[in-house]
């Protein structure tokens, strides 16, 4: 069914668009979830708040964007606000990191695609949640830096800074764990 | 991109066989209150209903009775132990307060309670 008439069916407070809508994409939602929570349990919650939220979220949905970037927002929001409420958000503020990163790394171009899936793992939980979703997003999902933009509410320029800050800082754990092995 | 990170080796997660019942039962659940909630705004409707219906009644009331007519009803300021009584009742009646004795004077029991009776 076209996405178009999903919505709308969906604003009408269809219970099969909503089915419809969980078959695409509630896997999606669901890895979202987990790279922000790295937990199963959590990232299943925030995947049915998520889902129960939408007939009425979408009342205020514009349809300016695709229906994944709008879910993807919702669960973000839903993520952080989760992560807030838990006093689990421990990770080191964006800018803080930033600075880290920048002054730890300088600029490093590390071309080493086969990375172990544990310890790729492992170098995303050092990131904060905000920046390994969006690193998730941009580089498994593979969405544009347009959506992402849409999604975190940001300059696509300060997308694509963090981006390239996350690669750099993963390369490098990875390169530094691999070294010291 | 050969920026990109290779995320192809990770785990994907797919969600739980239950997570969508879980989501209609919630959704469910979240209607069935809003029905509550109406049942509730009618309780609290009833007594306000019931107040407003008495002040009604106690202001419109009286004008009501006003303009009923009742052409038959006797007026009590009218009516006559004349037109009624027994002469028994009417000599006692008529003699009351009249008598030099002290004692108080009654009507036998007899009469006085065959003229109830009879009124």
């Amino acid at each position: 069914m076209d996405e178009k008439v999903i919505l709308q069916h969906l604003m009408d407070g269809s219970r099969e668009a909503l089915s419809l809508l969980w078959q695409a994409h509630s896997a999606n939602v669901l890895n979202l979830a987990y790279r922000m929570m790295k937990d199963r349990d959590e990232a299943e919650d925030i995947l049915m708040d998520v889902f129960v939220q939408v007939p009425k979220a979408v009342q205020g949905f514009r349809g300016q964007s695709a229906l994944n970037t709008w879910l993807y927002r919702l669960t973000v929001n839903a993520c952080l606000m989760k992560l807030r409420a838990q006093k689990r958000h421990r990770e080191l503020e964006e800018e803080k990191l930033d600075t880290i990163v920048e002054e730890a790394l300088g600029k490093v171009d590390v071309r080493e695609e086969n990375f172990d899936a544990e310890l790729l793992e492992k170098a995303l939980a050092q990131l904060p949640a905000e920046t390994r979703s969006m690193l998730w997003l941009k580089d498994a999902e593979d969405l544009d830096v347009k959506g992402l933009s849409e999604i975190y509410k940001m300059p696509e320029g300060t997308i694509k800074a963090r981006l390239s800050r996350a690669r750099n800082f993963v390369r490098n754990y990875l390169k530094g764990r691999k070294e010291g092995a | 991109m050969p920026d990109k990170i290779d995320f192809s080796k990770m785990e994907r997660l797919t969600p739980r066989a239950d997570s969508w019942a879980k989501v209609c039962a919630r959704l469910d659940a979240e209607a069935a209150p809003a029905n509550t909630i109406h049942i509730k705004s009618w309780y609290s409707a009833i007594p306000i209903a019931a107040s407003l219906a008495l002040v009604s009644l106690t202001a419109i009331l009286p004008a009501i009775t006003d303009n009923v007519d009742v052409p038959e009803a006797p007026s009590t300021e009218t009516i006559s132990i004349n037109s009624s009584a027994p002469s028994e009742v009417l000599s006692w009646y008529s003699s009351l307060g009249n008598s030099a004795s002290d004692e108080f004077e009654t009507l036998e029991e007899t009469v006085g309670f065959s003229y109830l009776i009879k009124e």
